[in-house]
């Protein structure tokens, strides 16, 4: 982790992470726009990892069970966007922010497709900031719903080498409901450099 | 750009999915429209291609929605119209009404020229899906309502069973309580029951214990709870008895019996020792007023008894040793009665002997005398006879005279008479000598103790001459004497044994009413260096069940006053002790009874004890 984290400077993170945060912000508001409620998103923490190291950070959680919405990119860049929340928060989250009388928490196909239309308005609005922001021409596929342990997440295995994993500890507020979920994001080989390379010109605008 | 921009056969394909599909432009322009919009929306394909979709849709033109699908013209990126945000997107409906909800995915598609993006809307009807799964969740509703009241009245029923436990833990509690107390008592009534120093055993109707003492369970030999339980008689009851002490309580159990105030039995301790028991047992009922139970209280009396029994038996020895010393006491009497008949016979011989003896000695000096006065009166008569022969008138007045004295006087029946009376007399005079003999011969009393030679023979004369008076005017004596060598012996007490033997003949005779006289018979002999006198009598014979006792001291069956009960004993004492003989008796009621003397003829012994009586004559 230290290593690749070496790679970035202070710079790179900062400009990163606010790209992030306003692509959150937009999604906020597009949420907000949609659903006529008060959704706040808030990102405290974004960490640059291995897939091992990814590995071993999720492993924490367990056994337990997650919700996931993948948002494959490809183009200047290509990896995967994911937004992962437990799977019992994730639904609560859905029965809060559509207002459902609900009885119950679990996941259905239903709430999955509501699932899936928050995490397409929040990475759309993550990744569009990204690319708009750095010039990236991006092609995105569908987003899809998956849903079981940390391992049946990882887009690509582990051992690959050089594929770089961004994670963003996320916080959704939702009137009294807090859900924490993370924004991860999974660079193929090159493309992190890439963005890094993108950033750092960013920077450098910046101080010019 | 009111057409399609791609070929109408290559979207065909789009006409046979159940997926609605339309294609718009950034200008909002229908390039494409399937079939299955056509069905759902009733607009035909034809009717709107090249049309403006928010001229059918205006609600698209709202920011929510715009904004969103200007992304997929702006940037390429997917959108999605989720069926629960947004519910019926294209303001559809069923043909009964019902909205369609739809889920909707926009993607972009790169424009024919490259530079700009169009948006493919697919439309997915999930009306069915939302209505089961909202269907599910009514239903899971409605179960965990269901549940949760089940919950609930189980709350409730389960707080219905808590109070019920509560009553019944009470209930318990009381009873426990109760309990207690009755334990409470019954420990004191143990206590009590402890205590006592009897044996307290309670059986039930199985006639098992089920209560017994600390004193019970002492003399068993047994813990309570080894006690409690058991068959009583099968366990505690020797086998000799158990018969008994079942039938016992059976009859107690059955009501034929209320109580037994006293009766002795058995018990068998631990140890396979026997004690007995003095019990007092009766009934108890239950509420019914029907048997339950005996209760029984019991005492040790083992060693009352053996006390008992070791007192008993000294009793028997002292009272024997009391007999013992009552038959010596008579028989000290005996002799000592006898010693003074022999004295007094011997004295009355002696005093009667010198008198007797000048008296005959007189007598006899009389007759000689007489004899000269009967030669002198002969000289007499025939000197009157000569007389008469003379002429002489004076003398022969006088002869006359004298003859007539003579024969008035009746001189020869006197000078006849006289003679006759004085054979009488020497025959007096000769019986009362030989009863002076006889006396001093049945007595000796000069020698109580010592033993001299006898004849049986003279010893049986001697004592009939003796009981003669007593016995001739009811029986006739027949003696059958043999030879028999003589014995050693005491004979004054043989003689006393004759006459005893002799006597209780006569008097036995003389109680039966009889016309004749009785006849007592005999017998004397010598057989197996025995000397044996038999004497039998006919009289009324002696009962079978009085046989045995005859010799008993104080036995008797004369009338008060006439016998002492002591003869027969005192014989057979002289016999069989005394002198190491045998006294035997035969009888047979209605025919008469027979003695049977043996004495042992002992030749050595015999002149031993010559020897000693010559010592002891000198």
């Amino acid at each position: 982790m230290k290593g690749r984290f070496m790679k970035c400077t202070a710079d790179q993170i900062d400009i990163l992470k606010e790209m992030i945060n306003v692509g959150v912000g937009k999604g906020a508001d597009v949420l907000n726009t949609m659903l006529c409620s008060h959704v706040r998103l808030q990102v405290p923490s974004l960490k640059i990892l291995s897939p091992e190291e990814l590995e071993a950070e999720l492993s924490k959680s367990g056994n337990e069970c997650l919700s996931c919405i993948n948002l494959p990119f490809k183009g200047d860049i290509s990896g995967v966007a994911e937004l992962v929340f437990p799977v019992e928060s994730a639904s609560k989250f859905v029965i809060a922010l559509t207002g459902e009388e609900a009885d119950t928490t679990d996941m259905d196909s239903i709430r999955a497709g509501a699932l899936s239309e928050i995490g397409n308005i929040v990475l759309n609005a993550v990744m569009g900031t990204i690319s708009n922001l750095l010039g990236f021409k991006l092609r995105y596929s569908v987003p899809s719903y998956t849903e079981g342990d940390y391992n049946s997440l990882l887009p690509v295995h582990p051992s690959v080498p050089d594929t770089t994993v961004v994670v963003i500890h996320t916080h959704f507020v939702v009137e009294k409901l807090e859900v924490e979920g993370s924004i991860i994001m999974f660079f193929e080989v090159g493309s992190f450099d890439k963005l890094l390379g993108e950033l750092e010109t960013a920077a450098e605008g910046k101080k010019r | 750009m009111n057409t399609v921009e791609v070929a109408d056969n290559q979207l065909e394909v789009m006409d046979h999915i159940p997926v609605g599909m339309c294609i718009i432009n950034r200008d909002y322009t229908v390039l494409f429209w399937n079939s299955c919009m056509e069905d759902w929306t009733g607009i035909e394909r034809n009717d709107i291609l090249g049309g403006d979709f928010t001229g059918y849709f205006p609600h698209f033109k709202e920011i929510r929605y715009s904004d969103r699908i200007s992304s997929v013209f702006d940037s390429g990126a997917p959108t999605i119209f989720s069926s629960q945000l947004h519910g019926n997107l294209f303001r559809l409906f069923l043909p009964n009404g019902e909205p369609r909800i739809q889920h909707t995915t926009v993607i972009a598609m790169p424009s024919s020229d490259g530079d700009d993006f169009h948006a493919v809307f697919a439309v997915e009807e999930v009306t069915e899906l939302t209505n089961r799964i909202a269907e599910l969740h009514r239903t899971e509703r409605e179960l965990r309502q269901a549940h949760s009241e089940m919950g609930k009245r189980v709350q409730e029923r389960t707080a219905e069973l808590a109070s019920a436990n509560d009553l019944l833990q009470k209930e318990i509690a009381e009873r426990k309580q109760t309990a207690q107390t009755l334990q409470h008592e019954r420990d004191k009534i143990q206590k009590y029951l402890d205590v006592a120093g009897v044996v307290l055993l309670v059986l039930d109707n199985h006639q098992k214990t089920c209560l017994i003492n600390k004193k019970g369970c002492e003399i068993l030999g047994y813990t309570e709870k080894d006690a409690i339980g058991k068959d009583w008689c099968s366990n505690f009851v020797p086998e000799q008895a158990r018969d008994e002490v079942r039938s016992l309580i059976s009859g107690l159990l059955n009501g034929q019996v209320e109580r037994y105030e006293y009766h002795e039995n058995l018990v068998l301790t631990k140890s396979g020792a026997e004690r007995i028991i003095a019990w007092h047992n009766t009934i108890l009922h239950n509420e019914k007023g029907e048997i339950e139970a005996v209760l029984s209280s019991g005492e040790d009396i083992t060693d009352r008894k053996l006390a008992e029994e070791a007192a008993r038996q000294a009793y028997n020895e002292l009272q024997n040793a009391n007999r013992e010393l009552k038959e010596m006491q008579s028989q000290l009497v005996q002799n000592e009665k006898l010693a003074s008949i022999g004295q007094l016979a011997a004295g009355v011989a002696h005093e009667m002997n010198t008198p007797v003896g000048f008296v005959a000695s007189n007598f006899q000096t009389l007759e000689s005398y007489l004899k000269k006065f009967k030669n002198l009166l002969t000289m007499y008569h025939e000197l009157i006879g000569e007389i008469e022969t003379s002429e002489k008138t004076e003398l022969l007045n006088k002869a006359d005279i004298i003859k007539k004295s003579w024969d008035d006087m009746k001189i020869d029946f006197i000078l006849e008479d006289i003679q006759e009376l004085f054979d009488d007399s020497r025959e007096g005079m000769d019986r009362i000598t030989n009863i002076i003999r006889s006396l001093k011969d049945f007595s000796r009393i000069d020698q109580p103790g010592s033993r001299d030679e006898y004849d049986i023979n003279n010893g049986v004369e001697a004592t009939l001459v003796v009981a003669g008076n007593e016995i001739k005017y009811d029986a006739d004596i027949k003696t059958e004497f043999s030879e028999v060598p003589p014995i050693l012996c005491n004979a004054g007490q043989i003689n006393q044994v004759f006459l005893n033997i002799l006597v209780n003949a006569a008097q036995a005779i003389k109680s039966q009413e009889r016309t004749g006289m009785g006849t007592i018979t005999i017998k004397t002999y010598a057989a197996d260096s025995e000397a044996i006198c038999e004497i039998c009598d006919d009289g009324p014979g002696i009962a079978p069940d009085k046989l045995p006792k005859i010799f008993d001291p104080f036995f008797t069956t004369k009338p008060v006053g006439k016998g002492t009960g002591l003869g027969l004993s005192v014989s057979y004492d002289i016999i069989v002790n005394k002198h190491k003989g045998k006294l035997l008796v035969e009888s047979t009621v209605g025919e008469g009874s027979k003695f049977t003397i043996k004495l042992p003829i002992s030749s050595e012994h015999a002149n031993d004890k010559k020897e000693e009586g010559c010592v002891k004559c000198e």
